[in-house]
């Protein structure tokens, strides 16, 4: 399925000007976690990412076909942690690839579950000293980053093989790129993105609820007709 | 409630002095333990504690339910989405000073609602509030909250009256409920604003820790100038009183 293709492929455009750092996953890099997350004080924080008045954005994609995929690495584009002086601006973005033999052969339900369930990873990964707080609404991830942490050398390598390792835990993710990116003067294309492939994700679930089937009264029509893959998988509800 | 939060409850009849008393409590808190993370949780709707403490409402949890009800109808339809949602606009609201950081609940049951949303609310502050070393939470005054299960989840119960029996009847009502509905570790009985010392008095719960303090000038000017309580005098009676309690309840 090709569905969030076209915002993998956009997202990459508009970072082709930039050359990021590449960290080759290595789970021995994972950062420690807490059990269930970690209040990090103002007082206690050396910094926030996307804190303050700087944007942040957030989103996932799942693909099985996008040239590029089938490593397991994290992309940094701007700074390194210990390189930051004070709140940046700030994404977190995921490229997820899937086992072609689990991910074509999903149903619109099974593909919206499946798709939710690995968005809902973000609500499950607790650095340790690094306080992550997540708005759906808004597609914003925050991070609070301690000074603690800091010291101890927690850097976006460590975070992401973090991630990594999560997603991975799920049989049907072949490999996982996390893409970060700090410091970027604008993220308004990425929070474009962001919000188109909420849409692809909410147009499942419309489907799955068998809400109109005439393409003339559905309103998510323009994103049928935007995104490859969607309207087969209207058909095969038909 | 998630840790070892020691989480410290001050209810007790109405104008008996119980958002000072909290007040003091979080000042002592940060004073004796400057790496701890104290959290205040105003849940008195008139806001009390924040004025005592410096603190500035933002927000209140109500513009909060409203906006994620409002969002419940469009992009939040799944409960991992609305908790993390609430715990993104509750942190928003927070805010930190002197130390300690600082949450006005108001009233979570708004209009006497007890939907999904505020039940999810509550159980974010409670997630967050096991996320701190001390809690002190300032509750709305007689027993209502303890009624309504808003402080179920308290280590540490502080009763406090004045000298009227009224006010000793209200703990003692207060207790029984607490007993029934609420799990709490210590118990503590705080008389506060004592003025006459002819009769004396006599603790409801003999077993529990009983303190004593007496009406606190330094503290009424204080609240006529408007000041908060970390410019209260440091041998202030209500900052002697505060020690004594932390003692008491062995925090």
């Amino acid at each position: 399925m090709e569905l969030y293709d076209e915002i993998i492929r956009n997202t990459r455009e508009y970072l082709s000007a930039y050359t990021p750092r590449c960290y080759p996953y290595d789970e021995k890099q994972c950062w420690e976690e807490t059990a269930s997350g970690e209040m990090v004080m103002l007082r206690d924080a050396a910094f926030e990412l996307g804190g303050g008045n700087c944007e942040s954005v957030n989103y996932t994609c799942v693909t099985s076909a996008l040239d590029g995929a089938g490593k397991n690495e994290v992309l940094l584009y701007g700074p390194e942690l210990s390189e930051l002086k004070g709140d940046v601006s700030f994404a977190r973005i995921v490229f997820l690839t899937a086992d072609p033999s689990v991910w074509e052969g999903l149903g619109e339900e099974a593909a919206y579950r499946f798709i939710r369930d690995l968005e809902y990873v973000r609500y499950h990964v607790y650095p340790r000293g690094y306080m992550v707080r997540t708005s759906a609404k808004s597609s914003k991830e925050q991070a609070r980053v301690s000074r603690e942490a800091l010291k101890a050398g927690i850097s976006f390598e460590k975070l992401g093989a973090v991630y990594i390792r999560k997603y991975l835990q799920n049989p049907g993710i072949q490999s996982v790129q996390v893409l970060f990116l700090t410091g970027l003067y604008s993220l308004v294309p990425f929070q474009k993105e962001a919000g188109q492939a909420e849409a692809v994700t909410e147009a499942l679930n419309h489907i799955l609820k068998g809400m109109p089937m005439n393409c003339g009264t559905c309103d998510l029509k323009v994103i049928c007709d935007e995104v490859e893959g969607m309207r087969a998988l209207h058909q095969k509800k038909r | 409630m998630e840790g070892n939060a020691k989480v410290i409850a001050v209810t007790g009849k109405g104008g008996v002095g119980k958002t000072s008393l909290a007040a003091a409590l979080v000042r002592r808190l940060t004073e004796r333990y400057p790496e701890a993370k104290v959290l205040a949780i105003d849940a008195d709707p008139a806001v009390g504690l924040a004025t005592a403490l410096d603190a500035e409402v933002k927000e209140t949890l109500d513009d909060i339910r409203l906006e994620i009800t409002d969002g419940v109808s469009e992009k939040l339809k799944e409960t991992q989405d609305i908790l993390s949602e609430a715990k993104f606009r509750i942190l928003d609201m927070m805010d930190e000073k002197n130390g300690f950081a600082f949450v006005a609940i108001v009233r979570p049951e708004s209009s006497g609602c007890y939907c999904a949303i505020n039940s999810y609310l509550r159980d974010v502050i409670s997630m967050l509030a096991g996320q701190f070393d001390y809690v002190v939470i300032d509750g709305e005054a007689g027993i209502e909250q303890v009624n309504r299960r808003v402080m179920e989840q308290v280590t540490h119960l502080l009763l406090v009256t004045d000298q009227s029996r009224k006010g000793m009847q209200v703990i003692q009502t207060i207790k029984e409920v607490a007993d029934r509905l609420v799990m709490y570790e210590k118990l503590g009985v705080a008389v506060n604003r004592i003025t006459q010392t002819v009769i004396p008095m006599e603790s409801p719960f003999p077993d529990e820790p009983f303190i004593q303090i007496k009406n606190d000038e330094a503290q009424i000017v204080n609240d006529i100038q408007g000041k908060s309580v970390f410019e209260l005098p440091e041998d202030s009676l209500l900052m002697k009183g505060a020690d004594e309690i932390l003692e008491a309840l062995k925090l």
